[in-house]
């Protein structure tokens, strides 16, 4: 059976989103086709609407829908706590998990096998950031893989010197996990980040 | 293949869907090898979570005889993570051009254990916390002999063309394009040739057969390691075809 045109370009655009593959494509397609007229219109509207509605925040690089966001001219925030992610929706991970500072969005993660160099990072706006003297301390919260440490270092040797304290997310078991179910990286990680247990042993 | 168990080094990996990955391995008995790891990022994954750039784990995998679809992971056992090359930002480095170098330089679904031990022992070597002017020598020897293993090792003892061994003591002329050194007598005009000192072509061919973990203690003349750094550097180009996207992060000695 020959694809209507219309259908085969529909299913074409939507193989070039990540993680989409033709099956996937194809069912996707196929469920718009058949969904309500009012469905269909308010995802085209919201595609359409999405590049003119957003932009990045000039001070901590998140997507937004204005410059200065919401988060970076809200005044009941700690301004002095800088959390540094790698990708916007690490912001919104940390909102949920309750995360009462600001941020600063790296756009991305060092990686020269990508082709991606820490000039190509939002880092010497951080330092710029930090050196203006509002920030007391640094929070690096790059992902726990090879990419997110090799850019945790490149942090910590861009504001050497600068006054601030500079600390990074610990990492290990995660929270509603079971030792059994953790990998051995997770469980050498927890390890290596043990913390001291008020009033036990000496 | 059937069920398959062998040691693996992490190459690449992609995320496929919400839970799942697709990673990329240097296995010791198939040689590169993509394996799809269905659910790892689920909270109670069992077959060991994601796979991280470089991890060396025992794997068994699974793929139907006759099919082209993807091999399925089956089981997968961290031996290292490399927790302390991953503090550092010289070795992290060092470890991408590792990356670059087997993913460029290794076969597809073929035997390669002298390759594979090479890349475990250079992490090995890394991994031990060696003074920072034994990595130059480390990553010469890692270089030289993943060259040297792959079949691309230049000709560092004698004339590319009539064979003739040089002096010693001597300047050489080694032109990569003809594939190492080339005699006074041998070479055709103007060519794309460096020179290179008798010791430092006969310490690239003798770093291309020493284990890296034997080298913590080693520490060139620093005039001497940066004339042969410059040169694998040429001639790894003339394998690769290209430059390099993983510099080798080292700064230049000084003397
Ligand atoms: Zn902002
Ligand atoms: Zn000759």
């Amino acid at each position: 059976m020959a694809v209507p045109p219309a259908l085969a370009r529909l299913v074409d655009a939507l193989k070039r989103l990540p993680g989409v593959g033709t099956r996937t494509a194809e069912r996707l397609a196929f469920h718009l086709l058949r969904a309500p007229h009012d469905e269909t219109h308010e995802l085209a509207e919201a595609l359409l609407a999405l590049q003119d509605a957003v932009v990045a925040c000039s001070t901590c690089h998140n997507l937004a829908e204005s410059d200065p966001c919401s988060l970076c001219s809200d005044p009941d925030r700690e301004h002095a706590r800088l959390l540094v992610v790698e990708q916007p929706r690490d912001v919104t991970a940390f909102e949920e998990a309750g995360w009462k500072g600001l941020y600063h969005v790296l756009l991305g993660h060092v990686s020269p096998l990508e082709g991606v160099e820490a000039k190509d990072l939002t880092l010497s706006a951080l330092v710029d950031r930090v050196s203006g003297g509002s920030v007391s301390e640094v929070i690096v919260a790059t992902n726990p893989d090879y990419e997110g440490d090799a850019t945790a270092l490149h942090i910590v040797r861009a504001l050497d010197g600068q006054p601030v304290q500079v600390s990074r997310i610990a990492r290990g078991v995660a929270s509603g996990s079971a030792i059994e179910y953790s990998n051995s990286a997770m469980l050498s990680d927890a390890l290596a980040g043990r913390v001291n247990l008020e009033g036990g042993g000496r | 293949m059937g069920r398959v168990t062998t040691e693996a080094l992490a190459l690449r990996r992609t995320p496929f869907g919400e839970t799942s990955q697709i990673a990329e391995f240097l296995t010791r008995s198939h040689g590169r090898l993509s394996v799809i790891l269905k659910g790892v990022h689920r909270p109670r994954a069992r077959k060991g979570g994601g796979v991280d750039l470089l991890d060396h784990s025992m794997l068994t995998w699974f793929s139907r005889r006759n099919s082209r679809a993807m091999p399925q992971l089956v089981e997968r056992r961290v031996l290292s993570h490399h927790p302390k090359l991953r503090a550092n930002v010289e070795l992290l480095q060092i470890g991408e051009f590792l990356v670059e170098l087997l993913r460029t330089l290794t076969p597809e679904d073929q035997p390669v254990p002298r390759v594979f031990d090479l890349a475990v022992a250079t992490l090995q070597a890394l991994e031990a916390g060696p003074p920072s002017q034994a990595l130059g020598p480390i990553v010469l020897a890692a270089q030289g002999g993943i060259l040297r293993l792959g079949g691309f090792e230049p000709v560092l003892d004698r004339c590319v063309v009539c064979e003739r061994r040089p002096e010693a003591h001597r300047m050489l002329r080694c032109d990569p394009g003809r594939g190492g050194i080339v005699c006074a007598g041998c070479r055709e005009g103007r060519d794309d040739s460096f020179l290179l000192s008798t010791t430092a072509a006969e310490g690239l061919r003798r770093l291309a057969r020493t284990d890296p973990r034997e080298l913590e203690g080693v520490a060139l003349p620093a005039e001497l390691e940066n004339s042969m750094r410059r040169a694998s550097e040429r001639l790894l180009v003339q394998v690769l075809e290209r430059q390099l996207r993983c510099r080798v992060p080292l700064r230049e000695r000084v003397a």
